[in-house]
C-alpha cells in the first residue's frame, strides 16, 4: 500500500503526515483516496497528467539547453491542502507586506522619507542595480508600482509560513497553476467531489481588473509585452494575454512617437494605455537602460515619464528584490503602517557588514550563499552539498565582494508526500515551497489568488525547487471554511 | 491585427504554396525527363535552376533535389519553407486552428532527417505526392477549420500572391525551354512542354474538360491566364487576392490603392489576347511584365500592410540569445 511505505523525514514539517504519524485532519479524505489507488494506479494517472501536459504543449524553456529545448513542468498527482484557517492567515500577511512594500517604493522615488529617517542605508538604496534613479520624482499612476507579485513561502519545521523571496519584478508560474488545476480535476475527478476548493480559473479575470483601475482611461488598450516565443515563460505569456482577450506584442510590435506608445497593426498605429510587461526593467528601452539591448522599444521610458502610459510592473520595483534589502523589510512595515509583521522571514546575514561577513565565512558550510541580484535559483549555493573547492570559490567571491551576497541559515523546508515513478512507484517525501500570486490595484485593493504555486524539489534530498534547476509542481487546495467533507 | 502577425500568417500561406509549386515542377520534369527522346540535348533542369536562381553546376536531378528540397537555407528549398511555415504557427498558435498546427507539426517533424537516398526509397513521386498533399489539405483546413477573418485572409493572400508569382515563373520556364528547341508548333516536344505547363499548375485534368484534349498553345495561355474560375490561373489568384483586399482595407491611401492597383491588374489580364502574343513573339516580354505586376503587389502590401504608416523604431534584430531575460 502506498501509505503504509510513506516516512516523513525527521525533524521537518510534512504537509500530509502530523507528529503524530496520523494524516493531518484536512488530508484525511486525501489520504485514503491515495492509499485506495495504490502506487500503481496513482503512476498511470501520473502519465496520463502528464501526456495531456505535453500534448498540450504547456512547456517552457532551458536556458542551460543550448538546444532550447521544450520540457514539460511536471505536476505531481499529489496536492497540497492549505486550510481556510492557513490560508487566511497567510492572505493577511501577504495583503500587509504588500501594501508595506508599495508604500515604500512610492516614498523612495517620490520624497524618501525613509532614507532621510535613516530606516534603510541610502547606500544600500543607490547602488542596488535594480534601483531606478533617474524614475525618482516621476509619479506612478495610481500609486501602485506592484501590480503583479509572486512571493515566494516556505514552510519551517513547525509548519510556519515564511517570506524567502518578493518576487515584484516579472514573477511567472501563475499559469500552471490554473493549468495544473484543469489536470488534476480531469484525472482525479472521484477526489475533487470530497472536497471544496476555492477556485483559481478567475485569475486572467482578476489580473485584468487590476490593470484596467490603474488605466487613465475608461476603456484602456491593454497588451502583454512578451521577449519572445524562445522565453521561458512564452507560454505563460500567450495564455494570460489570450484569456485576459488583450494582444500579446514583442517588441517590435511596439513604436514611440511624440512620447506616445502606439502598436503597429495593420490598420495603422493604435495607442496602447496599459503595459503588462514581462520583461526585466533592463530590456523595455534601449535608450534609458541598456544600449547595448537590441530588446525593448526606443522612447518607451519617455512616454512612461510624460504619464502617458502604464507599466506594470512599474520600472523600478526591483529593488525590493535586492536580497540585501530583504533584510529591513520588518523594518519597512513597522515604518509604514505602524503594525507588527504578520509573516516571519528568513535571518539573514549580509556580507556588507563586517560583524556578519565573519560570521558567513566562518559558518558557510551551514548556510546558504546567495547573489544579492540573483533570481530563479542561479548562483545559489548550499554549503551543506557544496565540495571544498566550490566553498573555497565561494569564499574569494565573498571577500571579493561583499555587498554582492547575502547568507541564509539552511531551511528545513516542509515536505509532501510525492510520487516517484518507475520502476517502483511510491510516493516519498519531497521539499516544498509556496509561491501567491497577488495582483495590487488602485487605492490599495489587494486580491491574492487562493492558493498559489506549490513547487517542488523532485530530487531526493534536494531544497532547490526551481523549475530551470529539476522542479516540478502540485496542484494546491485551498479549503472552504469545513470543507472538508469525507 | 498587428502587423507582424499579420506578416507571418502572410508567409505561412507563402511557404506552404511555395512548396508545392516547387515540388510539383520537380515531380513534371522528373516524368518528362524519363520520357524524354534520347536524341533530344535539351537539359530541362537547367530552365528549372535557372529560374529559382539555383547555384548548381551541372543542373542535374540529384543536384537540384539537393538544393530545392533539402536544403535548409535555399529560398525555395520545400524543407525550408515547410520548416518557415512551422516556426510561423507556432508563434502564431493562437490564430490558425488545431487542425492546421497538428498537420504543419506532423509533416515538419517527418522532414527531420530526411535525405536524397530516403526519398529514392520512399518513390520519387510518392515522396512528391506526399509534399503535395499536404500544402492540399493544409489549406483545405485552413478554409475549413478557421474562421474566415483577418488571420484567414492575410494567410489566403499569402497563398495566392504565391501562386501567381509562380505562374509567372512557370511560364518562364517553358519558354526557355521552348526558345531552346526549334521554333514548329506542333512539334512533339512543344505538345509536350505546353502539357508540362498545365500540369505544373494541376492544370492538365481541368483544361481537356474546359476544352478538349489538343494542346494549343493560346488556349493553354488563356487557361493558365485569363480564366478565373481554374483556382491555379493568375486571374483567379488576383481575383482572390483583390476579394481579400476589399474586405481588410481601411481608409489607410496606401491600402486602397493597392486595391486600385491589383483592380487594375485583373482588367489588364482580361483584355490580354494570347494568339497575338505568340504570333508577335512578345512572350518574353509580356511575362516579365506580369511577373512585375505581381512583385509590385507583393512590395505594397509590405509597405500598407506590415510597416506602420508612421516612422518605425529601427528594425530590432534578435541578438545571439535574445529572449534570454532572467525571468523570476
Amino acid at each position: 500500500m502506498t501509505s503504509e511505505r510513506y516516512r516523513p523525514l525527521e525533524g521537518f514539517y510534512d504537509g500530509m503526515i502530523g507528529s503524530d504519524g496520523l494524516p493531518r485532519s484536512c488530508c484525511a479524505p486525501l489520504w485514503e483516496h491515495l492509499t485506495t489507488l495504490g502506487p500503481q494506479g496513482l503512476a498511470s494517472v501520473q502519465r496520463s497528467a502528464e501526456l495531456s501536459l505535453l500534448n498540450q504543449g504547456i512547456t517552457f524553456t532551458v536556458y542551460a539547453d543550448a538546444r532550447g529545448t521544450e520540457k514539460i513542468f511536471p505536476v505531481d498527482v499529489v496536492p497540497r491542502v492549505l486550510t481556510f484557517e492557513e490560508w487566511t492567515r497567510l492572505e493577511a500577511g501577504l495583503k500587509q507586506r504588500l501594501e508595506a512594500l508599495n508604500h515604500f517604493l512610492c516614498d523612495l522615488y517620490g520624497d524618501q522619507k525613509v532614507l532621510k529617517d535613516g530606516v534603510i542605508p541610502t547606500d544600500l538604496v543607490v547602488n542596488s542595480p535594480h534601483f531606478c534613479r533617474e524614475l525618482v520624482g516621476t509619479p506612478v499612476p495610481e500609486n501602485v508600482f506592484i501590480h503583479v507579485s509572486g512571493t515566494d513561502l516556505i514552510q519551517d519545521e513547525h509548519g510556519e509560513f515564511l517570506v524567502l523571496e518578493d518576487n515584484l519584478r516579472v514573477p511567472s508560474g501563475v499559469s500552471y497553476v490554473i493549468e495544473n488545476r484543469i489536470i488534476m480535476s480531469r484525472v482525479l475527478p472521484d477526489l475533487f467531489s470530497r472536497y471544496r476548493i476555492f477556485r483559481v480559473d478567475h485569475y486572467p479575470q482578476m489580473l485584468l481588473d487590476g490593470l484596467r483601475s490603474v488605466a487613465p482611461c475608461d476603456d484602456p488598450e491593454i497588451a502583454v509585452l512578451t521577449p519572445g516565443i524562445y522565453n521561458s515563460a512564452y507560454f505563460e505569456h500567450s495564455f494570460l494575454s489570450a484569456q485576459m482577450g488583450v494582444r500579446l506584442v514583442e517588441g517590435g510590435d511596439l513604436v514611440v512617437d511624440d512620447d506616445v506608445l502606439y502598436m503597429k497593426t495593420t490598420s495603422g498605429l493604435q495607442r496602447v494605455d496599459v503595459l503588462y510587461r514581462r520583461v526585466d526593467d533592463a530590456f523595455l528601452d534601449p535608450i534609458a537602460f541598456r544600449s547595448d539591448s537590441l530588446l525593448g522599444v526606443p522612447g518607451l521610458m519617455h512616454a512612461y515619464r510624460r504619464g502617458n502610459l502604464v507599466l506594470a510592473n512599474a520600472p523600478g520595483a526591483g529593488v525590493v528584490d535586492d536580497k540585501a534589502m530583504y533584510a529591513y523589510i520588518p523594518r519597512i512595515i513597522r515604518y509604514y503602517l505602524d503594525q507588527e509583521p504578520l509573516l516571519g522571514q528568513v535571518n539573514t546575514y549580509l556580507c556588507r557588514e563586517s560583524k556578519d561577513r565573519d560570521f558567513v565565512l566562518a559558518h558557510l558550510e551551514e548556510l546558504v550563499l546567495k547573489p544579492t541580484d540573483g533570481s530563479g535559483g542561479y548562483g545559489l549555493l548550499v554549503g551543506s552539498h557544496a565540495t571544498r573547492d566550490e566553498l573555497a570559490a565561494a569564499r574569494a567571491a565573498v571577500r571579493a565582494a561583499p555587498h554582492r551576497f547575502i547568507a541564509q541559515p539552511i531551511q528545513k523546508l516542509a515536505t509532501m508526500p510525492t510520487l516517484i515513478g518507475d520502476p517502483d512507484p511510491h510516493l516519498a517525501a519531497r521539499h516544498i515551497d509556496l509561491r501567491p500570486f497577488a495582483v495590487y490595484g488602485a487605492e490599495d485593493q489587494i486580491s491574492v489568488l487562493p492558493g498559489g504555486l506549490t513547487r517542488v524539489a523532485l530530487r531526493e534530498g534536494s531544497l532547490v525547487v526551481n523549475s530551470s534547476q529539476g522542479g516540478g509542481s502540485k496542484d494546491t487546495w485551498v479549503l472552504h471554511d469545513g470543507g472538508e467533507h469525507a | 491585427m498587428l502587423s507582424r502577425i499579420a506578416r507571418g500568417l502572410y508567409g505561412i500561406g507563402r511557404d506552404v504554396e511555395r512548396a508545392q509549386n516547387v515540388i510539383r515542377i520537380l515531380e513534371v520534369n522528373h516524368k518528362m525527363n524519363l520520357e524524354r527522346d534520347p536524341e533530344d540535348e535539351l537539359n530541362i533542369w537547367l530552365a528549372i535552376s535557372e529560374a529559382f536562381g539555383s547555384q548548381v553546376d551541372p543542373p542535374s536531378e540529384f543536384a537540384l533535389y539537393q538544393e530545392l528540397v533539402l536544403d535548409f537555407e535555399h529560398a525555395y528549398s520545400v524543407r525550408r519553407c515547410i520548416r518557415s511555415a512551422r516556426d510561423g504557427g507556432r508563434a502564431m498558435r493562437d490564430y490558425i486552428s488545431e487542425e492546421m498546427w497538428l498537420h504543419l507539426n506532423g509533416v515538419f517533424l517527418s522532414l527531420t532527417d530526411l535525405s536524397f537516398e530516403q526519398i529514392l526509397a520512399e518513390g520519387r513521386s510518392e515522396f512528391n505526392r506526399r509534399i503535395e498533399t499536404f500544402c492540399d489539405a493544409f489549406h483545405g483546413l485552413a478554409d475549413d477549420t478557421m474562421i474566415q477573418g483577418s488571420a484567414w485572409r492575410f494567410l489566403r493572400i499569402g497563398k495566392f500572391l504565391e501562386r501567381a508569382l509562380m505562374i509567372c515563373r512557370i511560364l518562364e520556364i517553358k519558354r526557355k525551354v521552348l526558345a531552346l528547341a526549334p521554333q514548329e508548333e506542333g512539334r512533339p516536344i512543344d505538345v509536350h512542354q505546353w502539357q508540362a505547363l498545365l500540369r505544373s499548375l494541376s492544370g492538365y485534368e481541368p483544361y481537356r474538360r474546359a476544352y478538349d484534349a489538343r494542346i494549343k498553345p493560346a488556349r493553354v495561355m488563356e487557361f493558365v491566364l485569363q480564366r478565373s474560375d481554374f483556382p491555379r490561373s493568375l486571374a483567379h489568384s488576383i481575383l482572390q487576392i483583390r476579394q481579400a483586399l476589399g474586405t481588410l482595407a481601411s481608409e489607410n491611401a496606401a491600402q486602397l490603392e493597392l486595391c486600385a492597383t491589383a483592380e487594375l491588374f485583373l482588367e489588364q489580364l482580361k483584355v490580354l489576347d494570347a494568339r497575338e502574343v505568340l504570333r508577335s513573339g512578345s512572350l518574353e516580354a509580356y511575362v516579365s511584365v506580369l511577373h512585375k505586376r505581381c512583385s509590385e503587389i507583393a512590395q505594397s502590401l509590405e509597405r500598407s500592410f506590415f510597416v506602420s504608416s508612421r516612422p518605425a523604431s529601427p528594425a530590432i534584430v534578435p541578438a545571439p540569445h535574445a529572449g534570454l531575460v532572467p525571468q523570476q
